[in-house]
């Protein structure tokens, strides 16, 4: 016999609801969609699913820390327009805005048949949709210690260390900075450093006589090409292109490398910044997620190539798109959207549209753009650049650059945090 | 395809727990909720119940321990939304007073809560005396006309969830829909078989929205016959007897019209008109929806044609505005629509700061 709700409280009035079985009243359960890492695409993620999925969707958030410190405008701590404080978000307004399960843990292990977590703290969690952002992971380097080499690279305790060595710098020092090999979190953000560095150094402290050496692992400067080499020439960086770094001392603040495919050579430095090669975060890898050193998803959904019902966005998906905030919080909605339909049974939406945009400060006064949109190619299956849009930046840096730089950020902060 | 499947999270799994000095309440609970967390209060002799918003019902009875605050606790689910309301003099329907309850905090006063952790509603003042000068009823129904608002100290894991769109009280004013009476006959909807008083049987309506009176509106609800089978693997939604891909009213997607059964339409929650992805591809400049938080323009609140008309005055390069004649690029014409249609129906936030 099916008994129906209404028919029981019918037939025993609303004081015997407490009387009645569970099963009776056994309701549809929730779809869970758990979200793993809380930068810029998982945060966004989790808003959108809420925002957009209301009640009809449980969503938690899983990550390990209370409060998050942006990558984006990070450098601008090393010139002091900004504190690492400045630059901190958490997730109250996750949980109290969007009633999103907020969790601070890790998850250790994802059972991918059985669609389940496991959490650091020893519980369990079931998902019927898995969203993993877990941002970048360095490649190692022979003898680096970014307790010692600072790669300030994942904005916080790291890009303070590397603003008190920079502090400790005199008349005639050398800063030493490396450039991963592309793919990496951030394109212009290497080269935006080294110029905020030697605008900082040559014109904040006056030390006019210090030295700065950008060893590029690429054939060239990756993006903003003509702009930077100018800045680079104005501020008088060493710029050593195809230089792959070897070793590092970390005591000596030494590295080797080798120029052109040439014999190893060592550079000494006084500080030295070593930004090592990325892939995915290595959740990806225990997982299984990875092709090489970064996860290839479906760009209609975000969905793993390699496992159903996980999805991938951020800085570890291998989708080709730039690897910024910008962008995670972009493919973000595209997958909150693709995962809101697929729990109806809905296919994705078949021409999705991201987009990238960067401020570069590089000065304490100047700043350029780039920016980029992107369209789904059917026949590639891939992301590609809209045909005619380009991929256009600032003609040159610009105070008013500077100044829009803090609307950009301003709102893709808020959009994503708020 | 929705999976289904109970929510089990061992050490998150939120309770409800109304509980106050101990005392063996009865509790009645239709979900596998881990009792991990409470909420513990006082309260006159009292029925209280849960309305979450996965559609399942929790109650309970406080606990007279000869007191004039009697205990109570309930487990809910962790990290859903839930309705709560509280019954005095509950068998007697000449003198039962229903009292929705709403929780005031950090600004927002909402009848939605939602907790993963221990949650005390503290003593919560509930009538027991229709004739009460602050009782107010002004259907007679015994449901007061407006929720009871509490302060209770609201601890980190619980949260009071301001919903735009919420399935339990469709109309947000606070009285969740099983307490609503639509046609005034003195029946709640939920113990009614013909909410509009048409002489149509509820389950038989087209205009019904919510056919098994289990106060989740259909759209939202996927059982919709409450009986026990997904909709998505019920072959009959409504229990009618005609299987769905033979019943003009009721078909998988939810449509209650007979005339597009084969096309899957989508619950609102999930409205899904191109035009709101790409327009969420505007926020991460724009703000939220469209409204910024700075110097930087929001983009709702205009008309469409006023947005398509800056979009190809960019596009045109006659702005001398190069980012956004980049952007404008990116999106062809008939994106640029559905964009600015869809932002169009955002209220701007400009004004009110």
């Amino acid at each position: 016999m099916k008994l129906s709700r209404r028919t029981l409280l019918k037939a025993m009035g609303l004081g015997a609801a407490a009387l009645m079985s569970p099963q009776m009243l056994r309701a549809e359960t929730l779809p869970h969609v758990v979200v793993v890492g809380g930068g810029f695409a998982g945060a966004t993620a989790a808003k959108y699913l809420k925002m957009w999925g209301g009640l009809g969707v449980q969503v938690t958030l899983i990550e390990p820390n209370e409060t998050y410190v942006s990558p984006i405008l990070s450098n601008l701590v090393l010139n002091e327009q900004k504190t690492t404080n400045d630059l901190q978000f958490n997730y109250v307004n996750h949980s109290t805005q969007y009633a999103v399960n907020v969790v601070h843990d890790t998850v250790d292990d994802i059972d991918a048949q059985a669609q389940t977590l496991a959490l650091r703290s020893g519980a369990s969690m079931q998902y019927d949709r898995l969203i993993l952002a877990p941002g970048i992971d360095f490649i190692d380097i022979t003898g680096l210690d970014s307790d010692k080499v600072p790669h300030a690279w994942k904005a916080g305790a790291q890009t303070n260390l590397l603003k008190t060595q920079i502090d400790e710098m005199v008349d005639g020092d050398h800063f030493v900075m490396t450039v991963p090999a592309a793919p990496y979190r951030c394109p212009p953000g290497p080269y935006e450093r080294a110029c905020v560095v030697a605008d900082f150094l040559k014109n904040t402290q006056g030390l006019v006589n210090c030295d700065i050496t950008v060893l590029d692992a690429n054939p060239n400067v990756t993006v903003e090409r003509d702009m930077f080499l100018a800045q680079f020439a104005g501020y008088g960086i060493n710029y050593r292109p195809n230089s792959i770094v070897q070793k590092v001392d970390s005591d000596a603040r030494s590295v080797t490398f080798t120029e052109n495919g040439g014999v190893a050579q060592t550079l000494a430095s006084t500080v030295l910044n070593v930004i090592p090669n990325q892939k995915a975060g290595q959740i990806i890898f225990n997982a299984g997620l990875n092709v090489s050193n970064w996860a290839p998803v479906n760009p209609l959904s975000y969905e793993s190539t390699v496992k159903a019902n996980i999805h991938i966005i951020g800085d570890s998906q291998g989708t080709g798109q730039p690897k910024a905030g910008h962008q995670g919080n972009s493919e973000a909605k595209v997958c909150a959207d693709a995962v809101l339909r697929s729990l109806q049974g809905l296919a994705p939406d078949p021409a999705p549209k991201t987009n990238s945009a960067c401020y570069s400060p590089v000065s304490s006064t100047h700043a350029t753009w780039l920016t980029a949109v992107y369209e789904y190619n059917a026949t590639t299956q891939q992301m590609q650049l809209v045909e005619g849009a380009g991929y256009p930046a600032a003609e040159e840096p610009s105070t008013g650059n500077y100044s829009d730089m803090f609307n950009w950020s301003g709102n893709l902060f808020a959009d994503t945090f708020a | 395809m929705t999976i289904s499947r109970p929510f089990m999270l061992t050490s998150l799994s939120a309770a409800l727990l109304l509980a106050g000095c101990g005392g063996g309440s009865s509790t009645s609970s239709s979900g596998d909720a881990t009792s991990s967390a409470a909420i513990t209060g006082t309260v006159p002799g009292t029925l209280i119940e849960a309305f979450c918003s996965d559609g399942s019902y929790y109650s309970t009875h406080s606990t007279d321990d000869g007191s004039s605050e009697h205990p109570f606790s309930l487990a809910i689910p962790s990290g859903l939304n839930c309705h709560v309301v509280m019954t005095t003099n509950e068998g007697d329907t000449a003198n039962r007073i229903i009292t929705p309850i709403s929780v005031e905090y950090n600004g927002v006063t909402s009848a939605l809560i939602n907790t993963s952790v221990a949650f005390d509603f503290g003593y919560v003042p509930l009538l027991t005396d229709r004739d009460d000068s602050s009782f107010v009823d002004t259907n007679g129904d015994g449901v007061v006309d407006e929720p009871l608002v509490i302060t209770p100290d609201v601890p980190v894991g619980a949260n009071v969830v301001e919903a735009s769109i919420d399935v339990l009280d469709s109309d947000n004013d606070g009285i969740p829909n099983v307490y609503e009476d639509d046609d005034g006959d003195g029946e709640f909807n939920y113990e009614d078989e013909d909410d509009d008083d048409d002489g149509i049987d509820d389950v038989d309506e087209t205009d019904d929205n919510d056919r098994d009176d289990d106060g989740v509106d259909d759209l939202y609800d996927r059982d919709d016959d409450n009986d026990g089978i997904s909709d998505d693997d019920d072959d009959d939604d409504d229990n009618d007897g005609i299987r769905d891909e033979e019943d003009d009213d009721h078909d998988d997607d939810d449509d209650t019209s007979s005339d597009t059964p084969t096309d899957y339409t989508p619950v609102s929650a999930y409205t899904l008109t191109p035009g709101r992805l790409l327009a969420a591809q505007c926020a991460q400049c724009h703000g939220t929806n469209g409204n910024s938080t700075n110097g930087w323009d929001s983009i709702a609140g205009e008309s469409a044609a006023e947005l398509i008309e800056e979009m190809q005055e960019f596009k045109s390069g006659g702005e001398d505005e190069p980012i956004m004649e980049a952007q404008a690029h990116g999106y062809s014409d008939a994106e640029i629509e559905a964009l600015a249609e869809w932002l169009a129906t955002q209220s701007s936030s400009e004004g009110e700061d």
